[in-house]
């Protein structure tokens, strides 16, 4: 299939590259943002249900976010590769 | 407090020295050499609409909230007029003026040339700035912007230490940044540093606040308006056509009038010494902007410098806490003689060495990706809508700019932690079996 589209010229090696950026950085973010829904939420509802340990909540929800969010960065920087440099 | 900030100096003199050699081929110390003959010789400085566009903001932001407060001195129903019609308005016209200079519209015709915002030539290397200095390697914006970023921290905490201590009551001028140095400091230290450090906080504080102050400086100093939009012209390396530019005396702007395609340019006069030198070569007639600054942040050879000093203190922090057998960790052979389940456990330590090196490359890509897909996000807003709207991004970047120095400084805190910590775990399980 891929061949084929490669053989007809429809799609360039850089539309590819292109189309794979897009997809890399979009199917990559769908965890993390998933990941990152579910943290809030919880650290929300903690926060909710003892709001004296806000602070420590908030810390500990950033940090889990910035793990989470690390994989998504991984996409990007995959998608970033795909676009300008490969 | 005064004497925590002072102990700070010779950390961050540490840090730079360690982070320039961890540059392109160990290279220390170019900017002593930088000819800034060269720096001044390319085609003279040039302003991007953004740099405009950031100015606009600030003035439109400014008439609005003027405009608000105003309103909300007055009477009701003036308040409400003022609220419903002025300000839609204002903001009407804005949006109208950036349609206008923005993707889709026609722009200033300046010499025939529209000008109007223009989609930034990306790239992910940094540009260099000169030809080879020091072992082959050039002298490239992001350093430039590095050794103002380590200018900035190292000033600041220089006149910081010197006047610390309390002041008399009427505090103003050096005394206020005094104050404000020794509130961040204490902020860090105390609701930080002491929670997740415990005892240690007093020693590895200097390190873990050097790089909050020093990713924090990079990132916001990176949003400054200048910062990637002026530079030198020069024809695009790469396959792109380039810009059309404007030349007023030494300065030069970039139009949003794309040159022709490198093949049909070939058959155009040369109109000035740059097109000459393009029509020579077979390139692109066009011009791209090469800034002479650009966000430290989104160099990966500074992110990746920055990551190895972390993790590399982590080790030394977890050395000199639990002396050589901290190495233990990672090769894990003590648990070799307890059969099969110890095999599996010598292969979980192995999996742990594999981890520190993980640390590296996550410390690395999170700080380069945020804030280098933050700048192009920007430059595309800019490009889109040069008014009004990059202004919101712009706040979004002050966000995460903070953000991600202050993830940096706690993930670095929290992997000392357990650097320092870990073994100890070993230690009574050991005793337990």
């Amino acid at each position: 299939m891929l061949g084929l589209i490669l053989a007809q010229e429809i799609l360039s090696p850089q539309a590819l590259s292109v189309l794979g950026a897009g997809l890399a950085i979009g199917l990559g973010a769908l965890g993390p943002g998933i990941g990152i829904g579910l943290l809030a939420s919880g650290a929300l509802q903690a926060i909710g249900r003892n709001p004296e340990a806000t602070p420590q909540i908030q810390l500990n929800m950033i940090l889990a976010i910035a793990f989470a969010e690390a994989i998504a960065i991984y996409a990007l920087v995959v998608a970033l590769l795909l676009k300008f440099v490969a | 407090m005064g004497k925590l900030i002072r102990r700070m100096g010779p950390y961050l003199l540490l840090g730079l020295i360690a982070l320039l050699s961890c540059g392109v081929g160990g290279q220390a110390a170019f900017w002593l050499l930088g000819s800034l003959g060269d720096l001044l010789r390319g085609a003279g400085a040039t302003f991007l609409a953004s740099a405009t566009g950031l100015i606009g903001i600030l003035l439109v932001d400014a008439l609005v909230i003027a405009l608000v407060l105003w309103g909300l001195r007055d009477t009701r129903v003036i308040r409400y007029f003022q609220t419903l019609v002025v300000v839609p308005l204002i903001l009407g016209f804005v949006l109208g003026t950036s349609l206008f200079f923005g993707t889709l519209g026609q722009g200033l015709p300046v010499g025939g040339k529209p000008l109007k915002a223009v989609l930034p030539v990306i790239l992910v290397k940094p540009e260099p700035l000169t030809g080879p200095l020091l072992f082959g390697a050039p002298l490239t914006n992001t350093m430039v912007a590095m050794v103002l970023v380590d200018l900035v921290v190292l000033g600041l905490g220089f006149l910081a230490a010197r006047r610390a201590g309390p002041l008399p009551p009427p505090v103003r001028g050096l005394g206020v940044l005094v104050n404000l140095f020794e509130f961040l400091v204490e902020a860090l230290y105390e609701n930080l540093a002491k929670v997740v450090l415990g005892h240690r906080a007093r020693q590895v504080f200097p390190l873990v606040a050097s790089i909050f102050l020093m990713v924090l400086t990079a990132n916001w100093m990176g949003l400054i308006p200048g910062f990637d939009s002026i530079g030198k012209v020069e024809h695009p390396h790469g396959p792109e056509a380039g810009y059309e530019v404007i030349h007023w005396g030494p300065f030069a702007m970039l139009t949003a009038k794309p040159a022709a395609a490198p093949a049909e340019a070939a058959g155009h006069g040369s109109e000035d010494q740059g097109g000459h030198e393009g029509a020579e070569q077979g390139k692109a007639e066009g011009f791209i902007l090469v800034p002479y600054l650009r966000a430290l942040s989104t160099d990966l050879n500074f992110t990746i410098g920055l990551a190895l000093v972390a993790v590399f203190m982590v080790q030394v922090w977890g050395v000199r806490a639990l002396g050589p057998g901290y190495f233990w960790k990672f090769f894990n052979v003590k648990a070799l003689r307890r059969g099969f389940m110890g095999i599996i456990e010598f292969l979980v330590s192995l999996l742990e060495l594999i981890s520190e090196v993980a640390k590296v490359l996550s410390f690395s890509f999170r700080l380069f990706g945020n804030i280098f897909a933050g700048h192009v996000l920007l430059g595309i807003m800019m490009f889109l809508l040069p008014l009004l709207i990059p202004a919101i991004f712009y706040g979004l970047e002050i966000f995460v700019g903070l953000i991600q120095a202050f993830i940096f400084m706690m993930l670095t805190m929290v992997f000392i932690a357990l650097a320092t910590a870990g073994h100890g775990e070993g230690h009574s399980e050991e005793h337990h079996s």
